[in-house]
């Protein structure tokens, strides 16, 4: 075996390692830290990733900026706490269930929506946001403005119910597990090379044989039913949804950890999510007792600055830093590319050289 | 040398945790609190908390509680619910706070009490009025009780006070009329009227509604002046609540009596845009400041605040008495010991040690009832409102009765 063939796989071993070492830090935690406080941080983080990816899929992939997905998530929830309220329906399956119909109802919308291209799509979306708002606003069978509260009781994993923050850590970090190998899974599929050619440029797409409106459907359903898990979710969790969940700041909280994280990469959400919202929540507990609204214009600030002098996101800035050089090169001990390409000429060539 | 230092640093880390629990009695009692101190509602958690500064303030000057100082731990929910849930979590789990009280959303109030009564924190609210927070369904939140009267005791004060009114009007009310908004506080209107009015023998002969936000209420109140009631009972916003009264005088339509349930028709703006015409509009207050309890604190409140106390201010006041009377009673601040004593509290008059109760009632304690056949559970079943009237240009206490000097101005002028 060739010294190149086995300096790829230790580097492949090394960075399986630190992937592995990284999840069980998040394992881990729950051992360690004991304040539900903190948890409770995490299963934001966990959740707020996990819509940042659904958003991700259409607004960094595919280049449609939606600023609706609250209203996604907002639907998710209500699907499933109405049917478990009204016919008694298990939580797991009732999360499919809304799953499903947040997938049709996003799927039936947008179709006829799919002309429109830019920012004319991205208006449909708060349109469309708003528009679900008020109808359950109106509508006495989703109860109106006092919103629908699930059931407390017994810790249950058949319900779904727990007074303690610890199963829902895990089952948040499931999702986000999930949700992030299904985009990666996407992004390295025929629908992820559809999706971003699609994104630079929809007339190309089109003249090389892809199907741009029926690519964007797909996207915006599995981004919806992603945003209906996590309606879910947070019913779950929080035990109580109100038609303010739908609002138009909720879908902007849905971008910035993407944003910040950095669009282009699926990766970028987690990373943008796990330094926000930790961030949100200091600088309310930290300042907005002293200084009422202080907490929100740093956070302000914040964002401003990363958007000003890093707009590709924090992980845009690292793929091209000294910094990931020398995890590379010095932890990681990333050969060079010529070995890389080496190898694989190796491979396709059947035998060793 | 060496050893001299490290012998000196065990001595003095020795001290530190021998003084600790002597320094415990002197600690202060921590009053978390979570209103919304950004967003939208911001100006409403603002009078909420100076209220409870100005009990704290009043308290902690007369000595505090069993020696001990209050110190107020400020939470904001920013009107979200999952933000007031994480706010809870972070009062009790990081704070330390011995008592919490909240919110001014009842659906905010609702998951807070739920992390309240979780952590056996006990808790008050001053100014949460959604019927449902004490319900059959809420039974086990046993930590949680509420001060201030519900939904449904507003409107039933509201018909009270029709009835009571023939004592001084020499007229008795018969018949009524709605006229309100179709968003959730109209609906929330009807609803409680439709349970209360036969049990007050009043007929109701119109309802009549309108989108929010109107631009034209004419039909309406050609509606009403065709019903022609004794009197109109209605809920608006501030824009509706103004077009509804300039529509009136513009049909040449004087109803001898308006009662409203606040909202827009208690907002500052409602006199300033009307003036003179709005002379005769009675509405539902928790507090008001010439109610014979609260002229006091009102002088003082404005010499501190440059305001007038209001409702919310009043009650949340109130509510940092009742955590005082009952630690006081409890003599800890363990939290069962303190909701059992909150549950045994009766406050007839005035706390001990403070001032007469400065609501518009004159007793205090929480208890299991039933309402309009429905039970409910660690309410003040004593806690009921006022109704003021708008007479030259001012809102006056017109009731109960007792509480103020101030006669009915009967029928309504509106000029």
């Amino acid at each position: 075996m060739s010294e190149n063939v086995k300096a790829v796989r230790a580097y492949r071993r090394n960075v399986a390692l630190a992937l592995g070492l990284l999840l069980l830090v998040f394992v881990l935690i729950p051992v360690f830290v004991k304040s539900p406080y903190i948890l409770n941080i995490f299963v934001l983080v966990f959740y707020m990733s996990t819509l940042s990816m659904a958003w991700n899929l259409l607004g960094g992939m595919t280049g449609q900026n939606s600023l609706g997905h609250a209203a996604y998530m907002g639907l998710g929830a209500y699907a499933s706490c109405l049917l478990i309220t009204k016919a008694g329906a298990n939580p797991w399956l009732s999360a499919i269930f809304g799953m499903v119909v947040v997938g049709l109802v996003a799927g039936v919308i947008f179709y006829p929506c799919f002309i429109l291209r830019g920012p004319y799509f991205t208006l449909v979306s708060i349109a469309f946001g708003e528009a679900m708002r008020q109808f359950i606003i109106n509508s006495t069978f989703f109860g109106r403005a006092s919103g629908v509260g699930l059931p407390f009781g017994r810790d249950s994993w058949l319900d779904f119910r727990f007074g303690s923050k610890v199963p829902y850590y895990y089952v948040g970090l499931a999702m986000v597990l999930l949700i992030y190998l299904l985009m990666k899974k996407i992004e390295r599929s025929r629908m992820g090379y559809a999706l971003r050619t699609i994104r630079e440029d929809e007339d190309a797409a089109a003249a090389i044989g892809i199907n741009p409106t029926k690519y964007k459907i797909m996207a915006v359903v599995v981004s919806a039913m992603v945003a209906a898990l996590v309606g879910f979710f947070y019913a779950s969790y929080i035990r109580y949804i109100d038609p303010d969940l739908m609002v138009q700041a909720k879908s902007t909280e849905s971008v910035l950890p993407a944003v910040v994280g950095g669009a282009a990469y699926v990766e970028g959400p987690l990373v943008g999510g796990l330094i926000m919202i930790p961030l949100s929540e200091f600088l309310r507990a930290r300042y907005s007792a002293m200084l009422p609204g202080i907490n929100m214009l740093l956070y302000a600030i914040a964002l401003l600055a990363v958007i000003r002098f890093r707009p590709t996101g924090i992980l845009g800035w690292y793929m091209h830093s000294k910094t990931k050089k020398f995890v590379d090169e010095k932890l990681l001990r990333k050969p060079p590319v010529e070995v890389f390409e080496a190898v694989e000429l190796q491979k396709r060539g059947g035998k060793e050289a | 040398m060496k050893k001299m230092i490290a012998l000196l640093s065990i001595l003095a880390m020795l001290l530190t945790v021998l003084s600790v629990p002597a320094m415990a009695d002197e600690e202060p009692i921590r009053i978390g609190t979570i209103y919304a101190m950004s967003g939208g509602k911001a100006a409403i958690g603002e009078n909420i908390l100076r209220g409870i500064d100005f009990a704290v303030k009043e308290i902690n000057e007369k000595g505090g509680v069993n020696g001990r100082m209050l110190e107020v731990v400020r939470g904001d929910h920013a009107g979200d619910p999952a933000q007031g849930k994480s706010e809870a979590e972070r009062l009790i789990t990081q704070e330390h706070v011995d008592v919490m009280m909240g919110c001014h959303m009842s659906t905010v109030t609702e998951i807070v009490a739920q992390v309240c009564t979780q952590y056996g924190v006990p808790m008050i609210t001053a100014i949460s009025t959604l019927d449902r927070l004490s319900d059959p369904d809420h039974e086990a939140m046993d930590y949680f009780f509420r001060l201030c009267p519900l939904n449904s005791v507003y409107v039933k004060d509201m018909l009270e006070y029709l009835k009571d009114s023939a004592e001084q009007t020499g007229e008795e009310v018969k018949t009524i009329a709605i006229f309100t908004d179709r968003a959730a506080i109209g609906q929330e209107l009807i609803r409680c009227v439709e349970l209360y009015k036969d049990e007050y023998g009043f007929d109701l002969v119109a309802t009549v509604d309108y989108t929010s936000d109107a631009t034209d209420l004419s039909a309406q109140v050609l509606a009403l002046k065709q019903a022609d009631p004794d009197a109109i009972l209605c809920d608006s916003y501030i824009g509706d609540a103004t077009l509804f009264v300039q529509t009136l005088k513009a049909q040449n339509y004087t109803p001898k009596m308006i009662v409203a349930k606040a909202n827009g028709f208690t907002d500052p703006a409602f006199i300033g845009n009307l003036a003179n015409v709005a002379n005769g509009v009675a509405s539902v207050v928790e507090f008001n400041p010439d109610l014979i309890n609260g002229q006091e604190i009102n002088e003082e409140f404005k010499a501190e605040y440059g305001v007038n106390m209001n409702g919310h201010s009043a009650e949340s006041y109130t509510v940092v008495w009742i955590f005082k009377t009952a630690i006081e009673a409890a003599g800890t601040t363990d939290g069962a010991a303190v909701r059992d004593a909150i549950a045994a509290l009766d406050i007839q008059g005035e706390f001990p040690g403070g001032r007469k109760i400065v609501l518009p009632y004159d007793r205090i304690k929480f208890e299991d009832y039933d309402l309009a056949g429905e039970p409910h559970y660690r309410d003040n079943i004593y806690s009921s409102v006022a109704i003021a009237q708008v007479q030259d240009g001012e809102w006056k206490t017109v009731w109960p009765f007792d509480f103020t000097d101030t006669k009915i101005l009967y029928p309504a002028p509106l000029q």
